[in-house]
């Protein structure tokens, strides 16, 4: 763990002490320990669908700093049990090897959504979300920036885009954690040929306007 | 609600909000409609003027005379695309700041982009394409006017069944023009540089104010204007010249600006150009930290009428329903999630273009609209 991550992490037990992140309930564990829970599902990179990072275990070790995936509970049920349960936010468990948490199935994607953001404070950044993949309403949601990973902060600004995955895996041991992952997007950069084209476009449009005299 | 047209010498103002935005459906007299701006309902995913319109048994197409967009917001402008595919023999007019270079060059670069549903110039692109395609094999061009400071946008004399009608725009000024067309070219190097960040254009100051007349009345329809410091744009520029209107030429309604917020608020218009308690209606802003109209902006409009409706409540209807392992999940990873907009209410004032008393208006609701 570098000091600076290991200061964001210790910032974040902080404020959230009984927070969604898996990590033990014996908040003297060690950092390191907790880091690989952390750790080991943030900095994927996944491409260009909405394939949340954690999908791609052959890249699960490259950095991708677009990406800020917090695992949010776990519960060693059944997977039925652990997702109707609004309990099974944090299960105590002994320090573990990353071997014992990698999980063992693919990740399950439950939702996920389209963002941008609107405002951002110094905790938390707001954005409106739209549910990918169904015609549902257009929703206001409140993030804590502390599940932004440091490099991605120039991209937390009004405007920037987004999408928003939550789901679930399960870990060798059995253990199922629930994940959500905001992964900030940069759109590649128009070509000449696009810039040419919406001049041409823009050139069309503009004969449909009265003159302003200006 | 009963859902009959008006007759051809009534006036009828109808607000729907929030839906995603605001939208002003206004009766002319004689089956002639005026649309200002446009919004969405969240729950239906319809536009409600079109749908109210339809309603009635009202052909958008041959009915709606006017579609104005007030201004460049995404709660004002959800759907306009909509309301100008169907409204074919309306005259569309937008505020002059939006005959902006920079503003069709974004919309061309990012207008046709479905990387995100949130893409702000999507409308816009869409409004011009229809436009372009209708244009085709035309002559007669342009297809959009721009309205400005005094500028007349509609009339019509006189008719048999159905008293003279007109509308005139109170703003932008030309100063206000100036300034809202920097702000939008200022914007395009920003998102030449950072292309993952596109933000639609922001100004309030060049949106456009109607005042509407039907007979002897008139209605101010105030979009989201707000009081500036420069007494040359805002509502200072509009109340400066408002001290030589007569006593019938105030307005009987005002579709209050900008959601009722403070800095939009400037009591000459309330002295100078309304008549006394007059009918004030609004939509909500619930989206961002500061919902509007705030508590204290709901008190100051009581105090200046007991006429007061909003289409929906401030705080944001209940959110909606999910799969609960979707649900805990959501839960879990935000501080707070909702839906800001939920279903679309409707205010409906209707009443003689004779009769200047508001006393003899009639207001009906269909919730969440509600008394202020």
């Amino acid at each position: 763990m570098t000091g600076s991550s290991n200061q964001h992490y210790q910032h974040y037990l902080r404020r959230f002490p009984h927070s969604s992140t898996a990590v033990g309930s014996d908040e003297n564990q060690s950092l390191t320990d907790v880091t690989f829970a952390v750790g080991a599902i943030q900095g994927h990179s996944i491409g260009p669908s909405i394939r949340p990072s954690w999908t791609n275990h052959s890249q699960r070790h490259s950095p991708d700093r677009s990406t800020s995936a917090t695992s949010i509970g776990e519960s060693t049920g059944t997977t039925d049990e652990f997702l109707e349960d609004p309990t099974a936010r944090v299960r105590s468990y002994a320090p573990q090897s990353l071997a014992e948490q990698t999980p063992v199935s693919p990740p399950v994607v439950l939702a996920s959504w389209d963002g941008v953001i609107t405002e951002v404070t110094e905790e938390t950044f707001s954005a409106r979300v739209t549910q990918l993949a169904t015609e549902g309403p257009e929703e206001f949601a409140e993030f804590p920036l502390s599940d932004i990973s440091p490099g991605d902060a120039s991209l937390v600004r009004p405007g920037g885009l987004f999408y928003w995955t939550v789901g679930y895996e399960t870990t060798k041991r059995g253990r199922i954690r629930r994940i959500s992952e905001i992964r900030l997007r940069r759109l590649p950069p128009k070509s000449e040929e696009d810039r040419n084209r919406a001049k041409a476009w823009a050139l069309e449009a503009l004969q449909l306007f009265e003159d302003s005299g200006s | 609600m009963k859902l009959t047209p008006p007759d051809p010498d009534e006036v009828e103002v109808s607000l729907f909000g929030p839906g995603f935005g605001e939208c002003v459906l206004v009766h002319l007299g004689n089956q002639e409609w005026l649309i200002v701006d446009s919004c969405k309902d969240q729950r239906s995913t319809r536009q409600p003027a079109l749908t109210y319109l339809a309603e009635m048994g009202l052909e958008a197409s041959a009915a709606v005379r006017v579609v104005l967009v007030s201004h460049w917001h995404d709660d004002h402008v959800r759907g306009i695309s909509e309301v100008v595919a169907e409204c074919i023999t309306a005259e569309f007019w937008v505020s002059s700041a939006l005959r902006s270079e920079e503003l069709l060059l974004m919309s061309g670069l990012y207008g046709s982009d479905r990387a995100s549903k949130h893409n702000p110039f999507q409308e816009f692109y869409w409004v011009m394409e229809r436009l372009r395609i209708r244009a085709m094999g035309r002559q007669r061009l342009p297809l959009i006017n721009l309205a400005t400071e005094s500028r007349v946008l509609w009339h019509r004399p006189a008719t048999r069944s159905a008293p003279e009608a007109e509308i005139i725009a109170f703003s932008p000024s030309s100063v206000s023009d100036y300034v809202a067309r920097q702000a939008i070219a200022n914007l395009l190097p920003e998102a030449e540089e950072s292309p993952h960040s596109v933000q639609a254009p922001q100004p309030n100051d060049a949106a456009v104010v109607l005042s509407v007349r039907l007979g002897d009345i008139t209605l101010l329809l105030g979009s989201d204007l707000e009081v500036t410091p420069d007494p040359a744009t805002g509502w200072t520029a509009i109340v400066g010249k408002a001290s030589s209107l007569t006593k019938d030429q105030r307005a009987t309604l005002f579709k209050v600006p900008h959601h009722g917020s403070q800095n939009a608020h400037h009591d000459a218009v309330w002295t100078e150009m309304l008549v006394e308690s007059p009918w004030a209606v609004l939509t909500p802003f619930r989206r961002g930290k500061t919902p509007l109209p705030r508590d204290s902006d709901a008190r100051r409009i009581r105090q200046m009428t007991n006429r007061g409706y909003i289409t929906a409540a401030t705080k944001a209807p209940t959110q909606p329903r999910r799969p609960r392992a979707v649900d805990l999940a959501v839960r879990q990873a935000v501080r707070k999630i909702y839906d800001p907009e939920g279903q679309s209410g409707h205010i409906r004032v209707r009443g003689s273009s004779f009769e200047v008393d508001p006393d003899k208006w009639k207001v009906e609701l269909r919730p969440p609209a509600r008394s202020l």
